[in-house]
């Protein structure tokens, strides 16, 4: 091992804590949770009611996730690799879940988005 | 570094190309995923590093395509070929690149390669699910990305120690 291997190691140390650091200064408290699905939100929820909920994509029910203390936990999901289940949850501004082969991301929001405010694709 | 010609070169193609591919299976055998979603162990990335050091960067670029591919086929889907082909070929341009600088040793490449397989993995997802949200991931993957260029990395120098004797043409 080089010294100069050190020095990009640690390089790289500091640029994911910088990186670390900046995300969460930036951090908010969220205050609802969207489903998106291929890019289009299809569901929002406040995160202050404890819930249990399944997210209803074209393909039918793909995930389920809980709504519990402010912060949002998937319990289920129809894909195989389930990434997403095993995620720790979410709770701050802006923090996500996504999971790719279902192309549904959970994402935390500050503010309601009062033009989106459609239950229709989702049952609880 | 060797020259390879013709038929000699095919069959190293193929045979790292295998050996790659047995290790995207072994790999995908251990799931790591428990622990923080989407990272790897990289154990594929000993092949290339093997290619780039012992035959040169083409022979690398080469291994990186045809595993990604098979192994997409064989073990994922079209989106999983789309995620690895990019960070292959990401960690494989970075890691040529280091290599010619002459400053680093093939721990310190090692490195550079299993942190930017990440980084161009994190940026494909970003494309794919078209939001710029997942930067939340970075600092994950760029830490699993250098613990598992070291052990990737000292892997790599006991083995291109080991093979380079016998490796003949």
């Amino acid at each position: 091992m080089k010294k100069f291997d050190l020095y990009l190691a640690g390089a790289m140390l500091f640029i994911a804590l910088v990186w670390f650091l900046i995300t969460n200064i930036f951090a908010t408290k969220g205050d609802y949770v969207a489903v998106y699905e291929n890019n289009t939100m299809i569901a929002e929820y406040p995160l202050n009611e404890d819930n249990i909920l399944t997210v209803e994509s074209t393909e039918g029910p793909v995930m389920v996730f809980e709504v519990k203390n402010r912060s949002v936990n998937v319990l289920e999901a129809s894909c195989k690799d389930k990434l997403c289940v095993h995620q720790k949850s979410i709770s701050k501004g802006e923090e996500t879940i996504c999971c790719l082969p279902n192309k549904i991301i959970l994402f935390i929001e500050n503010s309601k988005d009062s033009s989106t405010e459609n239950y229709d694709a989702v049952t609880r | 570094m060797m020259q390879l010609q013709g038929k000699g070169k095919i069959a190293y193609i193929a045979v790292l190309s295998t050996l790659a591919l047995i290790f995207s299976y072994v790999e995908s055998l251990i799931p790591l995923n428990a622990f923080v979603p989407g990272i790897k162990l990289g154990l594929a990335n000993i092949v290339s590093i093997l290619a780039l050091y012992m035959f040169g960067p083409i022979y690398a670029y080469i291994i990186v395509i045809i595993r990604t591919i098979i192994a997409g086929f064989l073990f994922g889907n079209m989106f999983s070929i789309v995620y690895s082909i990019s960070g292959g070929l990401l960690s494989v341009f970075v890691m040529v690149f280091l290599k010619k600088i002459d400053k680093f040793s093939i721990i310190g490449v090692s490195i550079a390669g299993g942190v930017f397989h990440n980084i161009g993995q994190l940026i494909v997802a970003m494309f794919a699910v078209n939001q710029l949200k997942l930067y939340y991931y970075g600092p994950v993957l760029i830490i699993s990305g250098i613990i598992m260029g070291i052990t990737i990395g000292m892997l790599s120098l006991v083995i291109v120690k080991r093979v380079e004797t016998y490796v003949r043409l």
